[in-house]
């Protein structure tokens, strides 16, 4: 699993690659993570659950980081990692469930970011290419 | 849908016409000069001027100012009018931030009444206004009827709680008030919005200390009281929390309204509904009870920082403190304009464009009625800002709107590296500006460096006659968030 960012004016880009969709979607806990307090160390004493499905691959990748940032939002949680269960496939598209592990945000030991927006649909896609699933996704600053 | 060249013409020096092909159902129409033209090398916005002109019910063509840079879905930088029988309504033309805009108010301190105040003035604005990332006020907490009051009225549900004067709504673009309708709103965003109101936002969002350094039409700055050495404050702000939720909200039943009336689109981010369906009068509700929320967010800012004048100088400096103009520059409204010589009513889009109405335009009030409506175009933190106002080339080439900013050049990540080894406050207050920043990453993403130099964005709105300059502005403190 690994992510980078790419070229943009004014958002930010990121183009995560794994072995395995399921890696893509773990991805976004350490990508969130930098998001919101950059390399700031970030506890697991806090975990909790996680259930989202989308319509295809790029909508459920998207609902993964959306359900991220709500619980920033709601709950002040900021994650370390992000562990799921492969998708399963159904009737309305994939969906995954799995834990989010992490601790609320310190401001004491954590080095806060300016604010994401949003996750936006622009230029977001998940492909399989050559046994590697590559993902890129825009966020709002 | 993705073209890997787009043809562009120079029609003259300050307009570039990028021709009808493919699924477009009009031209692209950029307003820049060679050099800007240039720094679009390699930024997608072009494409994205191109995309938005695919959409159903465009009228005239898809315009892009000279401070276009790459977006979602729209560029920011970006107008266009929809009709409102065949055009469509996309949350993507409006913004996450829906109502994100600038305030300007003027006080009757000059230059060398702030200096020797300057830097208390700066701690108590960065203490008085909450900044950064989900920045909340604790003595600002809305009952939910009292926030759907404000996404019902806006700005003059602040003046009603004393957050103001009524004088403050004959200078806000529309009254502070549009036609805002809470029950489209989903509890989520007000629940994000409750207790926001009042706060500045992180990102470009700002609170600015400056002063008038030059007056480039006198008898229009004079009436709007720029005077050489006038002390202002500019806020830049919108709805924070609260629309980006509704956009969000929208996002997701407009890309199900789009497949439902079959319209292609060329990005998944331009998804939009007919402006007669029920999904774009729902979207519409939600969307002007977050400008309003907007509205009332940079009313109750105005209000702190006149209690941050009256708390360093004196209660008069406070009250004789007047607002020169509130402007939006994220919004899609109905405006009646002239097209071909028949008068139509549009939705027009502007996604980081700014309404520029001309003098004698029925919307202005009398105040601004023969002197055209005041434009604010904001620059970065460490050279200048401008006022303008509105022109009747304008409201002829551009359904009334002009440039918002000095548009990135730079990548945060790119700044962000240019800044590390730096201390940027520390150089900014060498200058004579104190920075009070919530954190360190967003003062350093901010960097001037990283901005266009907006004196050649409003040279070119000047020149082209979409905007006229009237004052130069520079900054003196500034609180990032």
């Amino acid at each position: 699993m690994a992510y980078r960012w790419l070229p943009h004016t004014a958002d930010l880009k990121v183009e995560i690659t794994s072995d395995s969709l399921r890696g893509v979607l773990e991805e976004t806990g350490t990508i969130v993570r930098e998001l919101l307090v950059g390399s700031s160390e970030v506890g697991t004493r806090v975990s909790t659950a996680l259930t989202v499905s989308g319509v295809d691959a790029p909508e459920l990748l998207l609902a993964v980081l959306r359900a991220l940032f709500d619980l920033y939002h709601r709950d002040r949680l900021v994650p370390s990692h992000v562990e799921l269960s492969d998708p399963t496939q159904g009737p309305e598209g994939p969906s995954v469930a799995g834990r989010v592990r992490g601790e609320p945000f310190d401001p004491r030991r954590h080095d806060a970011q300016p604010e994401i927006k949003a996750v936006t649909r622009h230029a977001l896609s998940v492909r399989q290419t050559g046994g590697q699933w590559i993902a890129t996704v825009v966020f709002d600053v | 849908m993705q073209p890997t060249t787009i043809r562009v013409e120079q029609i003259d020096p300050f307009r570039w016409r990028v021709p009808r092909t493919g699924g477009m159902r009009t031209d692209g129409l950029i307003f820049a000069d060679a050099e800007l033209m240039h720094d679009l090398e390699g930024d997608q916005c072009i494409q994205q001027v191109v995309n938005v002109a695919h959409l159903p019910g465009i009228v005239g063509p898809s315009i892009a100012m000279p401070d276009i840079h790459w977006g979602y879905g729209f560029p920011i930088g970006g107008v266009a009018a929809f009709d409102e029988h065949d055009g469509v309504v996309s949350p993507g033309g409006v913004g996450y931030d829906i109502n994100c805009g600038v305030r300007l108010l003027r006080t009757p301190l000059q230059l060398d009444d702030v200096r020797p105040r300057l830097k208390r003035l700066a701690d108590t604005l960065f203490a008085q206004i909450p900044s950064g990332v989900g920045a909340s006020r604790s003595d600002v907490r809305l009952s939910p009827a009292e926030l759907d009051r404000v996404l019902r009225t806006g700005a003059e549900w602040a003046v009603k709680e004393g957050y103001g004067t009524p004088r403050d709504l004959e200078c806000i673009e529309a009254g502070g008030h549009l036609d805002g309708d809470p029950e489209r709103v989903s509890n989520r965003a007000k629940q994000r919005g409750r207790d926001q109101l009042g706060t500045v936002g992180s990102g470009n969002h700002f609170v600015e200390v400056g002063h008038v350094a030059a007056v480039f039409d006198q008898p229009v700055a004079t009436r709007l009281g720029l005077t050489v050495g006038t002390v202002t404050v500019f806020i830049h702000s919108g709805s924070r929390g609260l629309g980006y939720q509704v956009c969000d909200d929208y996002l997701d039943t407009m890309v199900r309204a789009a497949a439902k009336y079959g319209i292609d689109l060329p990005d998944k981010q331009l998804c939009c509904a007919p402006l007669a369906s029920a999904e774009a009068r729902a979207y519409l509700g939600a969307m002007n009870g977050a400008a309003n929320y907007a509205f009332a967010n940079r009313q109750l800012m105005g209000h702190y920082v006149r209690r941050s004048l009256a708390a360093v100088f004196s209660e008069p400096v406070a009250s004789e403190t007047d607002l020169v103009y509130d402007v939006a520059h994220n919004i899609a409204k109905f405006e009646t304009h002239d097209v071909s010589g028949r008068a139509r009513r549009l939705c027009v889009h502007r996604k980081g464009a700014t309404r520029a109405f001309p003098p004698g335009h029925p919307e202005l009030g009398d105040r601004f009625r023969d002197i055209g409506q005041p434009v604010l175009i904001p620059g970065d933190m460490g050279r200048y800002s401008f006022v303008l106002v509105g022109t009747a080339g304008a409201y002829a080439e551009t359904f009334g709107s002009t440039c918002h900013g000095a548009g990135r050049r730079m990548s945060r990540h790119q700044a962000k590296k240019l800044a590390r080894q730096r201390n940027v406050p520390k150089e900014l207050e060498e200058r004579g500006i104190y920075v009070r920043g919530a954190t360190r990453a967003t003062v350093d993403e901010e960097i001037p460096e990283a901005y266009k130099d907006v004196a050649k964005v409003v040279d070119v709105v000047h020149a082209a006659g979409i905007g006229r300059k009237v004052a130069r502005l520079e900054p003196l403190a500034v609180v990032k968030g």
